[in-house]
């Protein structure tokens, strides 16, 4: 399968605190893979996630797209994230502009689409994610949950290669958590690898094909969904028996 | 939302070129400012509060709010100006009452001041007022756009614009948890409950607006907040009105 992403023996240290967050990371996501990364609170998750645009710089490692090595300045950067598009944990942090059709255009225009390109564009995205009628909105008088999906359309519109979400869908409702569980699945199918972070098991079993587990900041499992929740030895050594025995037939 | 803001975008003028609507009250703005008659301030305030409540649809009682609070603070300027206070009373032209040791006296060039100040912001203050319950704050950014407004203003004026409802929330949030953990319950518990939001919110924000930029460079931001401008029309009502007013508010300078 074609390699999109790669990361190569990340290590992450926060300097204000010294505190040493990532330890060794490696990471391989292909064209069209569904994946879950999990872990608990603090094992590094949204650290590692926004190595994967280079907002991060890691201390030692590498991080590939296509197989390129790729600089933090320039064109490079740019090129980069166009093609890996990061959706924040908290909504409130991207959305910067006083109404939401104009922060769904903001990528876009970044990217140099004309107006009249980025309108249409807008108009598709926010019906995927269930936004149109909040369009006109200013982005401040939105709900939890819709400043999500405004987050995440955003993003969309870019028309990344690969879309990493950091618990992107913990402020849904159900319903529309399985309408954007279902997009999802439909632009995996397009080609596009999705990588979500999330606390959500039964996500992970159902709807992701390879669920990564971070442990502080070490990745202890990087496997087929199926494998990952049937073996007891691989349950054992991620601690999800601990959490999974309460619901086990 | 704020306040102002929820009539902006409820007002029947919301679709209107903001463009359209900063020319109507600058229009306004210039002729009250430029004018020595009061009559021309005091028929642009009519003309502003007719046009509020009969096409923007902005409801009779808002405005009256508005007014009464802007005429608070518009009466207290002017005290100053039309009354006098001295420990003699002045001659001829003042008229004087004593109170205690001191004599309290306005003259009519005096008063003619305070009228002619008065129509001026009373006018000028009625056509921001158009401004600001028909045009959304988003609107009017689009506009300055437009008009060449140097885009590093804009793009500060912009995320300070975010920013003040994201402070407001923060701390809205924070008084809130404190309040559901007795922060508030006595005198001393409240100084020290609203000390600590004060630091905290300012921390915080420094921490969101870094967060904020990782976004941003994340969807490519390179210095420029970029974004779709919006769509308005032109309303012809609207450009007859306009004509109209300054019409009518010309024939008043003249005749006076
Ligand atoms: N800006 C920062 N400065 C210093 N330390 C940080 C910073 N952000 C996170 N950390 C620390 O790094 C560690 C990993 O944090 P991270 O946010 O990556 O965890 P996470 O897996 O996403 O957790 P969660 O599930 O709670 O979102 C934590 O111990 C945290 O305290
Ligand atoms: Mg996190």
């Amino acid at each position: 399968m074609n390699l999109v992403l790669e990361l190569d023996n990340v290590h992450y240290t926060y300097a204000e605190t010294g505190q040493v967050v990532l330890r060794g990371v490696s990471l391989q996501l292909h064209a069209g893979q569904r994946v879950a990364l999990i872990g608990r609170n603090g094992s590094g998750k949204s650290t590692l996630l926004l190595h994967c645009n280079g907002i991060l710089r890691p201390q030692q490692g590498q991080i590939r797209v296509h197989g390129q090595v790729m600089s933090y300045t320039g064109p490079d950067i740019r090129l980069w994230r166009r093609q890996v598009g990061v959706i924040f944990q908290h909504a409130d942090d991207q959305l910067f502009s006083a109404n939401v059709a104009q922060d769904i255009s903001f990528g876009l225009l970044n990217l140099g689409w004309t107006a009249a390109t980025a309108r249409t564009r807008v108009a598709e995205v926010a019906a995927q994610c269930g936004v149109t009628h909040l369009l006109d909105r200013p982005t401040h008088a939105l709900s939890g949950g819709e400043k999500a999906r405004v987050a995440l359309a955003g993003v969309l519109a870019m028309e990344p290669a690969v879309l990493i979400g950091d618990e992107c869908l913990a402020a849904l409702d159900p319903w529309m958590r399985q309408q954007l569980l279902g997009l999802f699945t439909d632009l995996a199918t397009q080609g596009i690898s999705i990588l979500l972070a999330t606390h959500d098991l039964h996500l992970a079993q159902t709807w992701a094909q390879r669920v990564v587990v971070l442990e502080q900041g070490t990745v202890v499992a990087d496997l087929a969904a199926a494998q990952l929740f049937r073996d007891p030895r691989w349950l054992a050594r991620t601690q999800l028996d601990q959490v999974l025995s309460l619901d086990a037939p | 939302m704020a306040l102002l803001e929820r009539y902006a975008y409820a007002s029947r003028l919301r679709a209107i070129d903001p463009l359209q609507k900063l020319g109507l009250s600058g229009t306004v703005l210039i002729l009250c400012l430029t004018s020595p008659h009061p009559a021309v301030g005091g028929g642009a305030f009519l003309w502003m509060i007719g046009l509020l409540i009969s096409i923007a649809g902005v409801p009779l009682r808002v405005v009256v709010r508005l007014l009464i609070a802007q005429g608070l603070f518009l009466g207290l300027a002017v005290i100053g100006v039309a009354f006098s206070v001295s420990t003699s009373a002045p001659p001829a032209p003042f008229r004087s009452v004593a109170l205690g040791p001191f004599w309290i006296s306005t003259s009519p060039a005096a008063l003619a001041q305070t009228l002619l100040l008065l129509s001026r912001a009373g006018g000028s203050v009625s056509a921001l007022s158009f401004l600001t319950l028909t045009t959304p704050m988003v609107d009017l950014f689009d506009g300055l756009r437009r008009l060449r407004v140097p885009v590093l203003l804009l793009d500060v004026m912009q995320t300070m614009y975010r920013f003040i409802f994201l402070l407001l929330d923060t701390m809205e949030r924070m008084v809130i948890a404190q309040q559901s953990r007795l922060g508030y319950a006595t005198w001393r518990t409240s100084m020290r409950s609203s000390g600590i939001v004060a630091s905290r919110v300012w921390l915080d924000a420094y921490q969101r607006s870094r967060r904020m930029q990782q976004a941003l460079d994340s969807r490519g931001y390179a210095g420029e907040l970029r974004v779709l401008p919006s769509t308005y029309h032109h309303s012809r009502n609207l450009y007859l009105l306009h004509g109209g007013m300054t019409l009518s508010l010309l024939a008043v300078w003249w005749w006076q």
